[in-house]
């Protein structure tokens, strides 16, 4: 009897004790969702660009190697969100409407980044291009990262019109009109 | 037999003196998405949730009996770039007070105070904010538990 109140005591005791300094405990989750992204556009935003193939400098001088015949005025922009080890993505350029008159050819200079993004911004592929109506990369190795937005931040962008050949030029229209997609992909 | 259903009745009843909880309702899910981004940007580095989606309480705490609540996380997959905060946006309703908490508070693997009270409390409304976000983080889905603890004092 003595025995088992004794202990009876001591239990409650115990507990007792413990009961100053009780904890209690709860938790909830947290989750934070990053998706794979890739986001590409041109700035300044719908700008057109005008070329011109100027007119020869002197009689018997090629035409096309004034001012007139190059634009740089416009700067290419991404994003992306890519996945550990995931594979880096590029920038394809292609034209999607419209044709380069016969003679002549629409190239385009990129150049790197001249101040820097954040994270893995890509490199240019080549140092010309010259556009077709078949997607080519003009930038590679983007992990993720971005180039930052607006004029000036990211890949400037410089075109011009290179007379090929004058024998197979043929001007149908005063004016032609091509639009260049930008894709962005792996 | 007697004295041993008396033993247990004690234990039970001091148990059930000692059942102070906190509990947590709801949950903090931060989402990105192409809405939160225009080319050539990078996240914002900072996102707040709403204030209304965690709600805390104290139940079952004697009215003058004083506590306080340690703050912590354990980490499943958590990009350690990112940093985790807390703050508490309404007092609650009951028969206690809460003091502290109001500013944001960094939670760390380590339990470190964030709020001091006393007596009962329901609907404490959480608020949490996240610093350090980056598209360099790789695209995934992260997980951590945010763990409360409550002392009495």
């Amino acid at each position: 009897m003595k025995r088992t109140t004794l202990i009876a005591t001591i239990l409650f005791c115990a507990t007792s004790a413990l009961g100053q300094s009780l904890w209690s405990y709860d938790d909830h989750s947290m989750s934070l969702q990053i998706p794979e992204m890739s986001l590409v556009t041109i700035m300044p935003a719908n700008h057109t660009i005008n070329l011109s193939l100027s007119l020869p400098i002197r009689a018997g001088a090629k035409p096309g190697t004034g001012d007139s015949s190059v634009d740089n005025k416009t700067w290419l922009n991404y994003s992306c969100s890519v996945r550990q080890n995931g594979a880096y993505r590029k920038v394809y350029a292609q034209i999607t409407s419209g044709n380069v008159p016969e003679g002549i050819d629409l190239q385009l200079k990129v150049s790197n980044l001249r101040f820097k993004g954040r994270g893995r911004w890509g490199r240019r592929y080549a140092t010309r291009t010259v556009l077709t109506n078949q997607p080519q990369v003009v930038v590679y190795r983007i992990g993720g990262g971005c180039t930052r937005r607006g004029s000036r931040y990211g890949h400037q962008l410089t075109y011009s019109l290179k007379l090929k050949d004058i024998d197979d030029l043929i001007v149908k229209e005063p004016k032609t009109y091509v639009t260049v997609t930008y894709t962005i992909s792996d | 037999m007697k004295y041993i259903a008396t033993i247990l009745t004690l234990i039970a009843l001091n148990n059930c003196v000692q059942a102070q909880q906190v509990r947590i309702k709801g949950t903090a899910e931060f989402k990105f998405s192409y809405a939160n981004i225009k080319a050539g940007d990078d996240f914002a580095t900072e996102a707040s949730n709403k204030g209304d989606e965690v709600d805390l309480s104290i139940r079952q705490m004697p009215k003058n009996k004083r506590w306080y609540l340690t703050v912590s996380k354990t980490d499943i997959n958590w990009p350690s770039s990112v940093s985790i905060y807390v703050r508490r946006t309404s007092g609650g309703s009951g028969n206690g007070y809460v003091w502290g908490g109001s500013y944001y508070t960094c939670i760390r693997n380590m339990p470190q105070s964030f709020l001091i009270g006393s007596g009962s409390l329901n609907n404490i409304n959480l608020q949490y904010k996240l610093k350090g976000l980056s598209l360099s983080i790789p695209s995934n889905t992260y997980y951590t538990d945010i763990v409360y603890t409550l002392y009495e004092l």
